[in-house]
């Protein structure tokens, strides 16, 4: 699994590509993840707007994901798909993380502004 | 009937829809588990399902409860077996779909379908990375049924609606 990340000194946008993150993807998603807490960034937002499906193995490793993140860097989450949804909601993963509902906005404009500038 | 070759190695995918002839709904899945087998597995039975006029919600529900379901085979029914069989049928009732789920892998370790969960460690403060599986099996499905006979292990369970079930 890829995951593209755009980031200033502050926070990192990680984006996966590919639909599902299932029991085949898990193990690279957190390899990914590990690979990018090295830029320790206070927070880290994932936009799961591309994960259509997402099984308990998934759910695992975005767990994973935060517990190799902290303390360093704080895992929230954005965008999450109806059926993504359920999964966190039914575990009561949603009580866990910071969830919004987009991408923030005014993070997608300052990382584009940094970019560009 | 007709037959879908998923996977050029040994994963053979049968869909067989027998509605017209006797007013039941069958499909029937012979793979060969392996970690990419069940996301297959799930395109090509989402595909088979796509004739019931299921719900968006419904649909995920049942794509939810067979990963979690196929997942436990390839990783612990098959634990260190490579491509092992797995036959799954799923049939459908007036206001249920029902599932079996046979593999000739290792039996479950207590004999018997998992009592302990996620929320059993959740309560203890720690948080799991793991054992949400048959959380989300038991909050979806209904009426498990499990039966070792003969080396095979067999799992039967429904999914309920609140509704007929037919095709569109």
């Amino acid at each position: 699994m890829i995951l593209h990340a755009k980031f200033d000194a502050d926070i990192m946008i990680v984006t996966p590509e590919g639909d599902r993150l299932d029991a085949a993807a898990a193990v690279q998603f957190k390899d990914a993840i590990r690979a990018l807490a090295g830029q320790a960034t206070p927070r880290m937002i994932l936009d799961m707007s591309p994960v259509k499906f997402m099984d308990s193995s998934g759910l695992g490793a975005v767990i994973g994901a935060m517990k190799l993140l902290a303390p360093t860097t704080r895992l929230e989450l954005a965008a999450l798909s109806p059926a993504v949804e359920k999964v966190f909601k039914l575990t009561q993963m949603d009580r866990v993380f910071t969830i919004h509902p987009t991408v923030p906005v005014w993070q997608q404009e300052a990382l584009d502004a940094c970019r560009v500038g | 009937m007709r037959a879908v070759w998923a996977d050029a190695n040994l994963s053979e995918i049968t869909v067989q829809d027998r509605s017209a002839r006797d007013d039941r709904f069958e499909l029937r899945v012979l793979y060969a588990s392996g970690r990419f087998a069940v996301r297959q597995v799930l395109l090509s039975v989402m595909d088979g399902l796509s004739g019931l006029g299921l719900s968006d919600s419904e649909k995920a529900n049942i794509e939810l409860v067979l990963a979690e379901a196929l997942n436990n085979v390839a990783e612990h029914a098959y634990h260190g077996v490579t491509a092992g069989l797995v036959e799954l049928r799923v049939r459908r009732f007036p206001n249920h779909l029902s599932f079996v789920i046979m593999d000739e892998g290792h039996p479950m370790p207590t004999g018997e379908i998992p009592r302990h969960d996620a929320t059993d460690t959740w309560t203890r403060g720690d948080l799991p990375e793991g054992g949400f599986g048959w959380l989300l099996l038991r909050t979806l499905a209904r009426n498990f049924a499990y039966r070792r006979v003969n080396g095979r292990n067999t799992l039967a369970f429904e999914i309920h609606f609140d509704r007929r079930v037919r095709d569109s």
